[in-house]
């Protein structure tokens, strides 16, 4: 069977597993049991990666709940209704001073009352006031988003840990978290990108087949080996390999395009534009603006989904946020992944074009 | 080198003459195919090397000095757009919160004035409940304070140093959000921003991170050396042979790709084809003359470490009101691209002149602090990736042979 011959081609070929597996693709059984741990390899792998994200995000949300929501209702809130006080102390100690109430006097003092107010209201709202208490504010999932915004490093900061352990408990959470993200990113990069080689290369050859182009499927083993092996690549290995290749083997040569992983990026984009717009009442723009900013892991947090004042019943489309961003962060994997190759193989040959030139110009000169 | 290849050609091994075969082709044009020698000078007299070493200096000072540049050109650009853009707006928002302000002001009149006898508790409730109201608004408002009275006549928020610390928190994706934009075309603006500084910042990081780990491996090498505390773990040797062995089949561009080119190569993935039954790995490597040690790990995480603990003093010194444990909170929150926005320098003063110096000096904090984190991952990658795949073999996920 084709996958049979392909594996055993490229077993031949590569030079990854030189001499070790070329023995055992012979037996069926052998092939059996290596598909069979190939598998269990795969799930334990990408799946189980993908669990320990989840699973260390939500122990992180529990961590802080119990770090900074049991915190006592700090000295901001405190604060601030001490303020409230003074503010009105003051303002009766104005009206009562004056015996005529004299309507321009009388708003000059006020003014000045409230401006004051408002000036400390303004550093305590940096300090972290914002009229909820620390139960209200750490529910489980702002927690969940918080721990997600640490490990990604997007950081959105609408919710930042204000005790001193919550701080260290931060940094802690962190060191361990980047590097289970990083994994993360890189397994899921892998996983998506073959998943969208195999997907494309259907689609190709569907087109082609209603087409009733010609595929080079009859050739002998070194054709279609050639073909199989590199039956999906990115377009820049594509095009270095059509020089080399002849004829036959080529036309059955399926190359991705590195323009069709930016349309997967920019569909999945509008897709979260529009969901966001719909459900949070923001402007189009406003939701575009969202959704760049965290893909882009910068995490401005002036908009942040379900996490306005007075929405604090919208809780799960939290969570819908959550696993809008790690799928994200997984379709930009795939795409540095697809794109990678691309990159730096055009890298290199502009360097060595570059040199070329240089050489070429020294040389006229030297004439 | 014309002596080498007439006196010694028998006497090397194969390997070793399509070697420097393949030196001579990259170095000496006159072994390039099809090439016609010209009838000039010597290529060997001085005037040549020193073309030579000028055109090294250029494509060096070019490589390294120029990406600098130009990413701290963007970042200047880019502030002064955003200036222009948000200060506009800055005013219109301290306009109304002014005119929230009034609007209080004028109640608190009304009830005063409507009632003809002053009870206190009658008269606090009413205005309690206005002051109240005017609390939240300015928490909406987001704490926006406007300098004076009403009369917005300095930069505010958006000043140049702002602006340019913005721009720098934009493309290095660690994205505060203590001041962000509002109006419609700073958002616009933001977008394309990022999508285009991005990739640029990330060039930047490469290469100074590459030169950077170049210049330490260099410097570590010779300390080795010089002190002979202990003898440099030796991995050049290994993938020196197999760059050979892999240099035997395979024409033209891909030998010039497989050059010992200077201290600006990164390690490329390793990219296998099959052309002509010959099959090879491309590998790209810093530098082999600086390859020869590997710097262990705790040297460079102490870097890392340092450099932080460095900036959470300064930063504590700068800051009257952030101890040590904010200044590590921040340079760490802040290195690690994360950013939250919380602790910022400079966000809390209201004098001009402190504000901008600060900011300006954490903007240079941060530029810096990512090039040295990049060189240290590029330092740490060798052995991180051994000990890595080591640890998978031993629990049995990757099988040995393989990847």
């Amino acid at each position: 069977m084709a996958l049979d011959r392909k594996r055993s081609v490229r077993d031949r070929g590569s030079v990854r597993s030189r001499g070790s597996s070329s023995a055992s693709s012979s037996d069926p059984r052998e092939k059996l049991k290596d598909c069979c741990r190939q598998f269990v390899a795969f799930m334990f792998t990408q799946v189980g990666v993908g669990a320990l994200v989840v699973s260390y995000a939500i122990m992180g949300a529990f961590a802080f709940m119990a770090i900074e929501g049991e915190s006592e209702n700090s000295d901001n809130n405190d604060h601030v209704a001490r303020l409230r006080s003074a503010c009105l102390s003051r303002l009766w100690n104005v009206t009562d001073h004056l015996n005529v109430l004299e309507e321009r006097k009388w708003k000059l003092d006020v003014r000045q009352v409230l401006l004051d107010h408002q000036q400390a209201m303004a550093l305590a709202i940096k300090g972290g006031y914002d009229g909820r208490t620390n139960q209200e504010r750490w529910t489980f999932p702002s927690a969940l988003m918080f721990s997600l915004s640490v490990f990604t490093m997007i950081g959105f900061g609408h919710l930042v840990p204000r005790t001193q352990w919550g701080k260290i408990a931060t940094m802690l959470y962190a060191v361990f978290g980047i590097p289970v993200y990083v994994l993360y990113f890189m397994n899921m990069g892998q996983v998506l990108a073959s998943c969208f080689k195999w997907f494309y290369c259907k689609l190709v050859r569907c087109a082609d087949a209603r087409k009733d182009k010609p595929l080079a499927d009859g050739d002998p083993a070194a054709g279609n080996g050639n073909k199989e092996m590199i039956g999906v690549v990115s377009s820049a290995a594509g095009d270095e390999l059509s020089d080399d290749l002849d004829e036959e083997s080529y036309s059955g040569l399926i190359i991705v395009p590195s323009t069709a992983c930016l349309w997967v990026w920019l569909t999945y984009l509008a897709v979260g534009t529009i969901m966001f717009a719909e459900w949070e009442n923001w402007e189009y723009l406003d939701a575009c603006y969202f959704c760049v900013t965290s893909l882009c892991k910068i995490g401005m947090g002036d908009f942040v989904p379900g996490a306005n004042i007075q929405a604090s019943s919208n809780q799960t489309k939290l969570i819908i946020n959550f696993v809008y961003l790690l799928v994200g962060m997984g379709i930009i994997a795939m795409c540095y992944n697809l794109m990678k190759e691309e990159i730096l193989v055009r890298l290199q040959e502009l360097k060595a074009d570059l040199i070329e030139r240089l050489q070429d110009v020294s040389g006229r000169m030297r004439r | 080198m014309s002596e080498n290849r007439g006196h010694h050609h028998r006497s090397m091994s194969m390997r070793d003459r399509d070697h420097h075969h393949v030196i001579h082709h990259h170095r000496d044009p006159r072994l390039r195919r099809g090439y016609i020698p010209p009838a000039g000078p010597d290529p060997d007299s001085w005037f040549y090397k020193l073309k030579e070493f000028a055109r090294k200096l250029i494509a060096f000072l070019f490589g390294h000095v120029g990406i600098c540049g130009l990413v701290v050109g963007y970042i200047i650009m880019g502030a002064f757009a955003f200036m222009a853009i948000e200060s506009e707006d800055q005013k219109r928002q301290y306009e109304d919160v002014v005119r929230v302000r009034e609007a209080t002001i004028q109640n608190l009149w009304n009830i005063t004035h409507q009632l003809n006898v002053l009870y206190p508790s009658e008269w606090n409730e009413s205005v309690s409940i206005q002051v109240q109201l005017f609390q939240q608004k300015i928490v909406q408002f987001n704490g926006e304070a406007d300098p004076g009275g009403g009369d917005a006549g300095t930069t505010g928020a958006w000043s140049f140093s702002a602006s340019f610390l913005y721009c720098l928190t934009v493309i290095t994706t660690i994205g505060y959000g203590n001041i962000a934009p509002r109006t419609v075309m700073g958002k616009m603006v933001t977008i394309v921003y990022a999508m285009v500084g991005m990739p640029l910042f990330l060039l930047y990081v490469s290469n100074m991170g590459d030169f950077l780990a170049t210049c330490f491996r260099w410097g570590y090498v010779n300390l080795c050396k010089c002190t002979c505390f202990s003898r440099p773990v030796h991995h050049g040797a290994q993938r020196g042979a197999r760059r050979r062995i892999s240099q035997r089949s395979g024409p033209g561009r891909q030998d010039l790709m497989q050059q010992q080119q200077q201290p600006y190569d990164t390690v490329a993935s390793i990219h296998q084809r099959r052309i002509g039954g010959a099959d090879y790995d491309i590998e790209l490597q810093p530098g082999a003359p600086y390859d020869t040690a590997t710097v262990p790990i705790t040297i460079s995480l102490t870097v890392m470490v340092s450099y932080m603990v460095g900036g959470a003093v300064l930063f504590q010194q700068w800051e009257t009101d952030w101890d040590y444990l904010d200044g590590s909170y921040f340079c760490f929150i802040s290195l690690s691209t994360t950013g939250f926005g919380d602790l910022v320098p400079g966000d809390k003063i209201n004098s001009s002149s402190g504000v901008e110096l600060s900011l300006i000096f954490c903007s240079m904090y941060l530029i810096i602090g990512m090039a040295l984190i990049a060189m240290c991952f590029n330092l740490m990658q060798e052995e991180v990736i051994a000990k890595v795949r080591k640890l998978g073999q031993l629990l049995g996920c990757i099988k040995a042979g393989e990847e």
